[in-house]
């Protein structure tokens, strides 16, 4: 049985849980990731999941395009792929 | 005796009809015969010695070629037993040192180059210098990589180069002294532009000179300009030169592919490699290898998978070494952690390609681009294509 370590994500008063498989050959975690896009997941307070790797957000920087080199991408921890979008104009109505 | 036409024989030695006409007019092809206005040339014929051309062109510089195999103006029979018949020891060190390069046999390639690093002759020293500093840097041995390279530099940072009565030399020094700071980023501040110098260098050298130009276009992103400077030194050859020619057709793919000309990158790659693999000429597609964005993917791994193993085997040599080397501030973690394939998707994600597009491009879903991209990431332990910029070469 592959061995697997939890790590929980937690912004905004909401906790994410990421399942870390470990890869033998790399001696290291790999994270599998949800994906926000087709389960999209909010914060209590409103603010949206996002994927580090999302793509094509209007509000994100014309130079990259991504949201993990946006400035509205807040995560837990410096290099988290998943973190929460902290853009205003972006955010929901309260849960 | 089989005999073929001229143009079949132009065809196989990938020459013009003319250059076979010319060498078998001046017997150069054993056993080729005139029928009438024709020439028949014996089935599998090759030039006596290819290595004569080049020979003849030294003979005119009175004195030895440097950097011979960029002079070559073509390939045939098999090429190390041509190099093992030059009557010169020197000249035939020489050519077996760059052959041995190209080939990927870089401890032999090294063991020769050592032999002439304090040679009296400045073209054998010269091209012993730069070979020895890539033979050691993909062997992994940086205390000789930086032993050579001193000695180059030394070479160039001491001569007078505006001495006119040495042109000549002066215009190998500079050659060398752009190919050491072209392409491993070497700070040279004393080396004038190759641009002025290329018309002192022999043809060969000419060629591979252009594709210093447009390499160093290509680092400053003006891809239509690289793309132009490489298809006029491709179009502008009176003989084929097939190293050169390896190196030009590679720098016009790579540009293509940041044109997003997918097509004609695919065409300038395949064309690279039918000039080089069959000779097993693999180094050019090595130091290539980081920005050349899944071509070899593309276009040639599975129809020659054997080739493409032995290329990415010597890619994760070299790329680590060129790390350790030239950039300390990744060091040597994007070369030894990630695969050929995330490297691959790494460069192509950090020039803004979407992951829908690499994906296109590599045959693959969207969904794997993306799981690449957060492998990778975990790897480098980042979590965005601006930071990945920092990761991979300029």
């Amino acid at each position: 049985m592959a061995k697997t370590l939890n790590r929980q994500f937690v912004l905004y008063g909401d906790a994410v849980d990421v399942l870390f498989f470990y890869n033998e050959p790399l001696d290291r975690y790999f994270g599998d990731y949800p994906d926000f896009d087709t389960s999209p997941r909010v914060t209590p307070c409103g603010r949206r999941w996002v994927n580090a790797t999302k793509e094509d957000c209007p509000f994100a920087d014309k130079a990259y395009g991504d949201c993990g080199s946006c400035q509205y991408y807040k995560c837990e921890h410096p290099g988290d792929l998943i973190g929460v979008c902290d853009n205003d104009k972006l955010r929901k109505e309260e849960k | 005796m089989k005999f073929e036409t001229a143009s079949q024989a132009a065809e196989r030695m990938g020459v013009t009809v003319r250059a076979v006409q010319k060498w078998a007019k001046e017997g150069k092809l054993e056993g080729a015969q005139k029928v009438g206005r024709d020439w028949m040339i014996p089935f599998g014929a090759t030039v006596v010695d290819s290595i004569k051309h080049i020979d003849a062109f030294q003979a005119k510089q009175n004195s030895g070629a440097a950097f011979p195999m960029f002079q070559l103006p073509y390939f045939s029979g098999d090429l190390l037993e041509n190099i093992n018949k030059i009557a010169d020891i020197d000249e035939r060190n020489l050519h077996l040192m760059e052959y041995y390069y190209f080939t990927g046999e870089l401890e032999k390639s090294n063991d020769i180059a050592e032999l002439y690093m304090d040679s009296s002759n400045l073209r054998y020293r010269l091209s012993a210098e730069l070979f020895g500093v890539f033979d050691n840097m993909i062997t992994g041995h940086l205390h000789k990589v930086h032993f050579a390279a001193g000695l180059l530099k030394m070479e160039i940072e001491s001569s007078d180069l505006s001495d006119e009565s040495v042109i000549g030399d002066t215009a190998l020094k500079v050659f060398a002294g752009v190919v050491l700071k072209t392409q491993l980023h070497t700070p040279l501040e004393t080396v004038p532009q190759i641009e002025e110098y290329i018309r002192y260098l022999p043809e060969g050298l000419r060629i591979i000179s252009l594709y210093l130009s447009a390499y160093k276009a290509y680092l400053a992103k003006d891809y239509s300009r690289s793309l132009g400077i490489a298809q006029a030194a491709i179009n502008g050859a009176t003989m084929q030169y097939p190293m050169p020619m390896v190196y030009c057709n590679i720098i016009c793919a790579i540009d293509c592919i940041n044109l997003l000309q997918l097509e004609k990158a695919g065409e300038y790659i395949k064309k690279a490699w039918d000039l080089a693999i069959p000779y097993c000429m693999y180094m050019p597609f090595v130091e290539h290898y980081s920005i050349l964005q899944g071509l070899l993917e593309n276009n040639i791994k599975k129809h020659d998978v054997e080739n493409y193993d032995k290329i990415i085997a010597l890619t994760r040599t070299y790329n680590t070494s060129w790390y350790q080397v030239y950039n300390q501030k990744t060091k040597s973690k994007v070369s030894n952690e990630l695969t050929p394939t995330e490297f691959t998707i790494a460069m192509l994600y950090s020039r803004n390609w979407r992951a829908k597009e690499i994906a296109a491009h590599m045959h693959i879903s969207e969904r794997t681009v993306t799981n690449y991209i957060q492998v990778i990431y975990e790897k480098l332990n980042i979590n965005g294509r601006k930071e990945l910029e920092n990761y991979l070469l300029k």
